[in-house]
This record gives C-alpha cells, sequence and structure tokens, in this order.
C-alpha cells in the first residue's frame, strides 16, 4: 500500500485534497489513453484501406510508403478517416441520447421507492436528515431520496447526469445495518460522484465505446453481403473480417481503459466523502461491513439492471481488468492501513452469527437515544408490488432472503437485543468457539478506532478488563 | 499590403481570443464566489433550524422531568441569547465583532444543552420515548449541519481563494477586483468555550 508515492499512505481527514488530485492525475492519463486509442484504430482502417487499394489496383506492399508520400492515397484517407469519424461519432450521440434518462427512471428500474419529504419512519427519516447534511457539506443540491426494499444487502447509488434529475439510493440492507456514521460515510462517496461528474463522464466513454462497436456492425453487414457474392466476395469478406477485428479490438482496449477510469473516480469518491465528512472511519466502517456481511453488496432482486448499472453502484466484488471498483480490501486499506485479511476474515465471521445492527451501534457510541422497542423496518419477502411500503414485520430482525439462500438467522426467536439489558451489543453466542482475542471491542483489533467506542460498549457491558484501560 | 493585412487580422484574433478568456475567467471566478457565499448563507439557515428545535426538545422533556426546572429555564435563556446574537450577525454579516458574540452565545447553548441531555440520561422512560428518540436525531442531524455548513463555508471559500491565486485566473482576479474570502475561524480566546461545550455522559 505504499505504492502512491506519499510519506503517508492513507486517507485521512487531513490529506484527502493529495489523494483526490491523485486519481484526477490518473483520470486524465487514462483519458489521454483513450483518446490515443480512438486514434490508433483510426489509424488501422486507414492502414486496412491502403492494403485493399494495394490490392485492388496490383501494386506491390512496399510501394506504399512512397505512394503514400506521393500523395495518391490522400484523397482515400481523407475518407476514410471521416467515414470512421462519423460512424463512430454518429453511433455514440445516439447512445448517449438513449442512456440520459433522468436519474429517477433508473432508481425505479432497480425497484426503487422514493422517500417523500416528510417521512417519519425512523430509519427513512435518519436517511433523509444524512442525505441533507452532505448536500450541505458537498454545497451540491439535494437530489431525490430513493430505497430499495427489498434488498438485504449494504448498497448504494447515485443516478442521473444533470445535478437538476439526479437521485440517490440506497438498500434496505444499508439503512439496517449501518450505522449513522457509516450511511454517512456512503451518501458521501454517492455525492462525490455528483460533485465530480462522473456519471457524465462515465455515460460519454460508454458512447464512445458503443461508436467503436459501430465499426464492427458495418464490418458484419460488409461480411454478409460479401457472404452471398460467393467466390466474387472473397476479397471484401476479407476486408470485413479485419475491420470486425480492429473494431472489437478497440471495444476491448475501451472498455479495459473505461474501467481503470471508473476505478480511480471510485477512489476519488473514497477521498471526496473523507472530505465531506471529515473522518474515515465511516467509510472504512461500510466497506469492512459490505464485504463481511452475508448478503454483501449484492442486489437479489433486479440482477439484470445491476449489472447494467455496475459501474454506478457503491460497492462491488468482483476484481479484474474489467471491474469498475478497485478491489474492496484496497479500499478498505487506503482508509485505515491498519486492517488485514485476517480481521476481515473474523469480522465476517463475526457478522454471520449476529449480522450488525446501525441503530444499536449509534446507541452504543452516544449518537443516538436509547429505544428498545424500535423495530427497523425488513425488506418484503418477494418484490411487493402495488406497496409502496412494506410494513416493519414484528419480531423478525434481519433482512430475510428469498429461501434457499443461506442467510444466517442467528438469533430466531430470541428477543431483539436490548440495549441496556446486560447484552447492548453484538456478541457471540457463549460456548462458541469464535476468535476473539479482544472482548467488547466492536471491530476485532487493536486498531485506530477511536476510544469512543470502547467506552461506550465497555460502560454497557461492565466489562472489567477494559475499564482498566481508562 | 497583405502582410499588414495578416498582422491586423492576428492581432484581431489574439485580442478576440483574450477578450473570451477574459469573460469566461470573470464568469468562473464569480460562480465560486456565488458558491462560498450561498454556503456562508446556509450557515445562518442550520443555526435557525436548531434554535427551533429546542422548543419542541422542551416540550418532550418536561412532561418527564419537571425537577429539573432550574436546567430547562438555563437552555430557553441561552437559546433567546444564540437567537439575539444570530439575528444580529445576520445584519451585520462578516462584523468580527458581532460574529465573535454569536460564537459566545452559540457555545453557551451547547453547553446548557449537553447538561440538559445528561440530565435526560437519569429518565429511562424519557430515553426510550419515542418522541425523544426522534428529537434526538434531529438534534444529531443539525449539529451535523452546523459543522457541515462551516466546513462546506471554508470548502468553498478555499477553491474562490485557489481559484482567484493561481495563473491565469489571477490576472483577470485582479483586474475585476476579486477579494479574498476569509475562512471561518473560532478565535483562539473563544476556543476554551467550544472545547468544552458538548459533555454528554455514559
Amino acid at each position: 500500500m505504499n505504492d502512491n508515492g506519499y510519506g503517508n499512505p492513507q486517507v485521512s481527514a487531513v490529506n484527502f485534497f493529495e489523494y483526490q488530485n491523485k486519481a484526477r492525475r490518473g483520470t486524465l492519463r487514462l483519458s489521454i489513453l483513450f483518446i490515443f486509442g480512438v486514434a490508433l484504430t483510426v489509424v488501422a482502417v486507414n492502414l486496412l484501406v491502403m492494403v485493399s487499394l494495394a490490392f485492388i489496383y496490383n501494386m506491390p506492399l512496399e510501394d506504399i510508403p512512397t505512394l503514400l508520400i506521393k500523395g495518391y492515397f490522400t484523397k482515400a484517407l481523407i475518407w476514410a478517416t471521416l467515414s470512421v469519424l462519423l460512424v463512430v461519432g454518429v453511433m455514440s450521440l445516439y447512445r448517449i441520447v438513449s442512456l440520459r434518462g433522468g436519474g429517477g427512471e433508473i432508481a425505479r428500474q432497480l425497484g426503487g421507492v422514493q422517500v417523500p419529504e416528510d417521512v417519519q419512519e425512523f430509519t427513512l427519516r435518519r436517511y433523509r436528515n444524512v442525505v441533507e447534511e452532505i448536500a450541505i457539506a458537498s454545497g451540491v443540491p439535494m437530489p431525490e431520496l430513493y430505497v430499495l426494499e427489498n434488498e438485504p444487502g449494504i448498497n448504494a447509488f447515485a443516478a442521473g447526469n444533470k445535478p437538476e434529475n439526479t437521485v440517490i439510493g440506497v438498500t434496505r440492507g444499508a439503512l439496517n445495518q449501518l450505522n449513522r456514521e457509516e450511511l454517512q460515510a456512503v451518501i458521501a462517496h454517492e455525492f462525490s460522484h455528483i460533485a465530480n461528474g462522473d456519471m457524465r463522464i462515465n455515460l460519454r466513454f460508454v458512447g464512445i465505446i458503443f461508436g467503436i462497436m459501430g465499426l464492427g456492425i458495418i464490418a458484419g453487414w460488409i461480411m454478409r453481403i460479401s457472404l452471398r457474392r460467393g467466390k466474387d466476395g472473397i476479397p471484401t469478406l476479407i476486408f470485413g473480417l479485419v475491420l470486425l477485428i480492429i473494431g472489437y479490438v478497440g471495444v476491448l482496449f475501451g472498455k479495459i481503459i473505461k474501467a481503470g477510469i471508473s476505478r480511480q473516480r471510485e477512489y476519488l469518491a473514497d477521498a471526496s466523502a473523507v472530505q465531506f465528512t471529515r473522518q474515515s472511519r465511516g467509510l472504512s466502517g461500510a466497506l469492512m461491513k459490505i464485504s463481511g456481511v452475508p448478503a454483501g453488496a449484492k442486489l437479489r432482486d433486479h440482477k439484470d439492471k445491476a449489472q447494467e448499472f455496475g459501474h454506478m453502484l457503491f460497492g462491488k466484488g468482483v476484481s479484474s481488468i474489467f471491474a469498475t471498483h478497485p478491489p474492496m480490501l484496497k479500499r478498505i486499506q487506503r482508509l485505515n492501513p491498519n486492517i488485514s485479511k485476517e480481521d476481515l476474515e473474523n469480522m465476517k465471521e463475526h457478522w454471520a452469527q449476529q449480522p450488525p445492527n446501525g441503530y444499536l451501534e449509534d446507541v452504543a457510541l452516544g449518537f443516538a437515544a436509547e429505544a428498545p422497542s424500535y423495530p427497523p423496518r425488513q425488506p418484503a419477502q418477494q418484490s411487493g408490488q402495488g406497496q409502496p411500503y412494506p410494513q416493519p414485520n414484528q419480531g423478525q430482525l434481519y433482512p430475510q432472503p428469498s429461501q434457499g439462500q443461506p442467510y444466517p438467522q442467528p438469533n430466531q426467536g430470541r428477543p431483539y437485543p436490548q440495549p441496556g439489558q446486560g447484552q447492548s451489543y453484538p456478541q457471540p453466542s457463549q460456548g462458541q468457539p469464535y476468535p476473539q482475542p479482544n472482548q467488547g471491542q466492536l471491530y476485532p483489533q487493536a486498531n485506530r478506532f477511536s476510544n469512543l467506542q470502547t467506552r461506550s460498549v465497555n460502560k454497557k457491558q461492565e466489562n472489567p478488563i477494559l475499564t482498566t484501560n481508562h | 499590403m497583405s502582410t499588414s493585412l495578416i498582422i491586423v487580422i492576428v492581432i484581431g484574433v489574439l485580442l478576440a481570443g483574450v477578450f473570451f478568456w477574459l469573460i469566461a475567467s470573470y464568469n468562473s471566478l464569480v460562480a465560486v464566489r456565488n458558491r462560498y457565499q450561498n454556503a456562508f448563507a446556509q450557515i445562518d439557515v442550520q443555526l435557525q433550524r436548531r434554535f427551533d428545535l429546542i422548543p419542541n426538545l422542551i416540550e418532550t422533556v418536561k412532561k418527564y422531568m419537571s425537577h429539573e426546572r432550574e436546567t430547562l429555564e438555563a437552555v430557553v435563556a441561552a437559546r433567546s441569547m444564540a437567537q439575539a446574537g444570530l439575528n444580529a450577525a445576520k445584519a451585520q454579516p462578516g462584523n468580527p465583532e458581532v460574529m465573535a458574540q454569536l460564537s459566545t452565545s452559540e457555545g453557551q447553548l451547547n453547553s446548557v444543552l449537553g447538561r440538559l441531555l445528561a440530565v435526560a440520561e437519569g429518565y429511562p422512560d424519557l430515553k426510550a420515548s419515542q418522541n425523544m428518540m426522534q428529537l434526538s436525531e434531529e438534534l444529531t442531524s443539525t449539529e451535523n449541519k452546523v459543522a457541515f455548513a462551516r466546513q462546506g463555508f471554508n470548502d468553498s471559500a478555499m477553491i474562490y481563494n485557489t481559484k482567484r491565486e493561481t495563473f491565469p485566473t489571477m490576472i483577470a482576479a485582479g483586474i475585476f477586483g476579486f477579494k479574498q474570502a476569509s475562512l471561518l475561524e473560532i478565535p483562539v480566546e473563544k476556543r476554551h468555550l467550544v472545547q468544552e461545550a458538548p459533555k454528554v455522559q455514559f
């Protein structure tokens, strides 16, 4: 993690601007590479045209350079370049315009329900408040809010390409499982996508890549027509094939560069989230929960749509050169270098037995008043149409995914863990060999998490070992 | 003849370029200046919101803790003082004396609010009430909004200052007389108030 060229490898509340600049430079570098790639495609097509002309007029290939200098090809090359640019340009514009819908449309396609301004339900109220806070911190106008009620995973998105039609959405799993600080960090991350114009950047790249693909489509037509002409069609068939290869190689490289840019924008958004909240603990906590909880960042419903809109979600697990997000552990370690792979594994085991509960953590942290009767709302069993807000189902505490999916329910039948009643904090059940060297601490590691957490948890649990720490 | 014509055209193009660049620089400077001025207005808005929440808080708390009359009265008094401070600051924004007055009364309000919340810890019924839960969320949020409004102001003032001082926009800023924005800071002599303010016990 010391590959960033700065003395301090950690994004903190003091050096986030450095990291933002680094990510912006990364974007610029990749954009230049992208333009270079488009230029290379044009050059490749020009070469193809020259070779074809040489073939048609029975000229030896080695004469091409001299003929080029003499100006034999000039007209043909100008035409070739113009038609390539025309095809790419028109197709790109077509794609950009067709994808230009407002963010609300996308949110509804993902199964989002709009959160009204005067919402009273507690988690939604808190969600609204947190978004308002970050709108103030970032100076971005308040977007429309959506919640994906049926999703038990932790994820969020920002959609829309203009500030006026931008929306923000979060899953029910995020509202229930993240504490206030973490939710705030996730929202701040999404806001920085809006503030940095990432949706527009992404739209542009998607459009141009589609445009390059247009070359491949035209190549396909040429090949089909050539096939119909039988033996006479062989030369044009080869021409079409080479054009097809150029088009697809262009698309491939375009996609790799676009994914690289997308990853840079994720780092930029992480660093901007630290700017807006002036702390990195919330974001690293949220990322840890995403990689740790059983439901992860997955969107259970609308999987196809999730694929299509993957680039604008908060978290995504796959790591490859086509990945739109950097690896989770890398993102976490940029925020908190003390977290290791083993810590994540430990938390995973811990949360598998006892899913995190954001509200109880807030109570423990002193950010919320205790309310033992607080019932968090649950994702509905199936995609519930017609019912805009599923009722909180009593007795059932944690998100319940559809049958067949192994989602652990550690406290079936057990009452809700009640703060201030001896067992206030997620605790592995007794007698279970849960590897936890430091009991009573929120995260299984002596890291730099604030004393506040240990102190408040400790106070509630009356843990004699920890009291000596203070 | 033709060379002088070319020179005239070149100079004309250059002048037009400079002219349009000046327009663009001026507009971008105005845009960032408006952003930080709007951020300043946000601070007022959020402080006012916080004052407006306090009567609700008192109303909720009163039912449960009638014995804590003194604390409640202290909150009400501190609130009206802070409100007066805010009104004065609105009338004369940027006046250092008025701003200092506001930050003092703000600090006092913080401190008595902290005391009230600490006392409320001793009333389990109150803590468990739905009202208190929502109020506590609103208070947390408003505190954050006040802090974020200040921070947002400083961030956008910094962006404005950077733009104003860096080449080449500094030339346009000099021509059109864009003034430096001063960041919000807590004066040294008031720092103890802020540091002492929130005392919530567990």
